[in-house]
């Protein structure tokens, strides 16, 4: 433990206890710094942090990516009951 | 019953070690134990939590009334009062001198020999007791007890401290270069006093924790202004525990002791077991004026259950201890068929530590490395 990971710093705060970072007294987890801003000044670190970051932006897109074709179709839903003739300045629908 | 036996009274045997423990001061390692005043209690009392403010005094006129406030709360635990007891059995060569002080052939007061063993068995008793007092003592400062034994399984027991007094610096002590012990201290004393009104004006540690903590850039930098003008740091010698303590105890603007008593336990396989009552990576904060104060913290004694149930019913002790009483207590017994012919003593008190005014200690702990002298059975 020559210096404490995130990971370390939660399992002190869950157990009760506080961390004590760059003077700071943290007692919360919501208080602690994040994986970015611990990683700094290391490069490998960095990497890794890196890396982990972008495998989490990765499954998130991967997630985002899942609800884009019911995106259009909640579109389409909303216009279906709207009536061309009544219009909205006489646009058709592209497909 | 024979004048032999007598020697065995448990009246006797309980005086015999609550004299020791009257007339010989505490052994010098027992430090946090000498300083925890021991207070009689009943059960109820030793296991409830007294959570108390002390409220500052109002002013008043002569011939007014003065009011009471009640800014006290008790909460009860579940868990029972731990017994503290051990015993050692009689070895073979003391049976055969008791039989020759039964056969009245032995010289006058048997030279002492019996006397003699028979009271430094009740002063091991005595020291383990202690010891495992002194433990639980240690458990309530550094705010967590956890103990897995003999079917009692306590685990990570707290005692209330508040949690920024509970802290893990984010670099360890023994990371030379970049750990911040001397900064690490001042916080903890600073949080304390502005959040708590507590003021701490003593470190314990290890001597290994000492030892990483003068060897770090930051202690070092901190310490040069200490030094003279033509000495530097490699100019002393880290062995030196005396000086480098009184230095430290400079820079830090605190006293230091360095506490490494350990104790002997038996593991289940009969191997014998060395731990440190103060683990070596723990570092607490104190106050010598909560020293002996009750309101600080305590060591509650309740009465041994030994003493209550000894005159109810017959049992394998010999005599009686003469109504209930409070532990440490003495006492030998004897199987009643004498199968097999033994005669075994006994260590026990019963108690715990109560911990009044939750902020009165803090405790860091500063890395998870191992002691650098490796600890083993001496023989």
């Amino acid at each position: 433990m020559a210096t404490l990971t995130r990971d370390e710093m939660e399992a002190v705060i869950k157990g009760g206890g506080s961390v004590l970072y760059q003077g700071r007294t943290l007692s919360s987890v919501a208080q602690l710094p994040s994986v970015a801003e611990l990683a700094q000044g290391d490069p490998d670190k960095e990497a890794a942090a890196t890396a982990d970051l972008q495998a989490q932006i990765a499954q998130l897109q991967q997630q985002l990516a899942t609800l884009q074709p019911s995106a259009p179709a909640a579109k389409s839903s909303k216009k279906k009951p709207t009536d061309p003739a009544e219009g909205d300045g006489g646009d058709t629908p592209s497909s | 019953m024979p004048q032999a036996w007598q020697l065995l009274q448990a009246a006797r045997l309980t005086r015999i070690m609550q004299s020791l423990q009257d007339a010989r001061q505490l052994p010098q390692q027992l430090r946090f134990l000498a300083r925890t005043p021991i207070v009689p209690a009943v059960d109820a009392e030793i296991m409830a939590r007294f959570t108390g403010y002390v409220t500052i005094a109002d002013l008043v006129a002569d011939d007014q009334r003065a009011v009471t406030y009640q800014n006290s709360k008790v909460s009860y635990d579940t868990t029972n009062i731990p017994n503290i007891k051990h015993g050692q059995a009689l070895t073979q060569a003391m049976l055969n001198q008791l039989q020759s002080l039964m056969g009245g052939s032995a010289l006058p007061n048997d030279m002492g020999v019996f006397t003699n063993y028979e009271n430094r068995v009740i002063d091991g008793l005595l020291a383990g007791v202690r010891q495992r007092m002194e433990a639980l003592i240690i458990a309530m400062q550094l705010d967590s007890l956890s103990y897995d034994r003999l079917g009692i399984k306590i685990t990570n027991a707290s005692w209330g401290m508040p949690s920024d007094l509970k802290v893990t610096p984010s670099v360890s002590w023994d990371t030379a270069g970049s750990a911040t012990p001397v900064n690490d201290l001042w916080s903890v004393r600073r949080t304390a006093r502005v959040r708590y009104g507590q003021e701490y004006n003593r470190i314990s540690m290890s001597t290994q924790a000492f030892m990483y903590m003068i060897a770090t850039t930051e202690y070092q930098n901190k310490a040069r202004t200490f030094l003279a003008p033509n000495v530097s740091f490699t100019n002393l010698n880290a062995a030196d525990l005396t000086f480098q303590q009184n230095l430290a105890e400079s820079v830090l603007g605190m006293k230091i002791e360095l506490y490494d008593a350990r104790a002997w336990s038996q593991g289940p396989d009969g191997s014998l077991v060395s731990t440190p009552l103060l683990p070596i990576t723990k570092v607490i904060l104190s106050n010598s004026d909560d020293d002996g104060d009750p309101t600080a913290f305590d060591f509650a004694n309740g009465i041994t259950t030994e003493s209550i149930v000894a005159g109810l019913a017959p049992s394998e002790m010999v005599g009686s201890i003469g109504g209930p009483t409070a532990g440490p207590i003495s006492y030998a017994t004897v199987p009643n068929d004498l199968n097999p012919p033994q005669i075994t003593y006994w260590g026990v008190a019963r108690g715990f530590p109560r911990k009044h005014r939750v902020q009165s200690t803090a405790v860091l702990t500063v890395g998870s490395f191992a002691d650098t002298i490796p600890v083993g059975p001496p023989l």
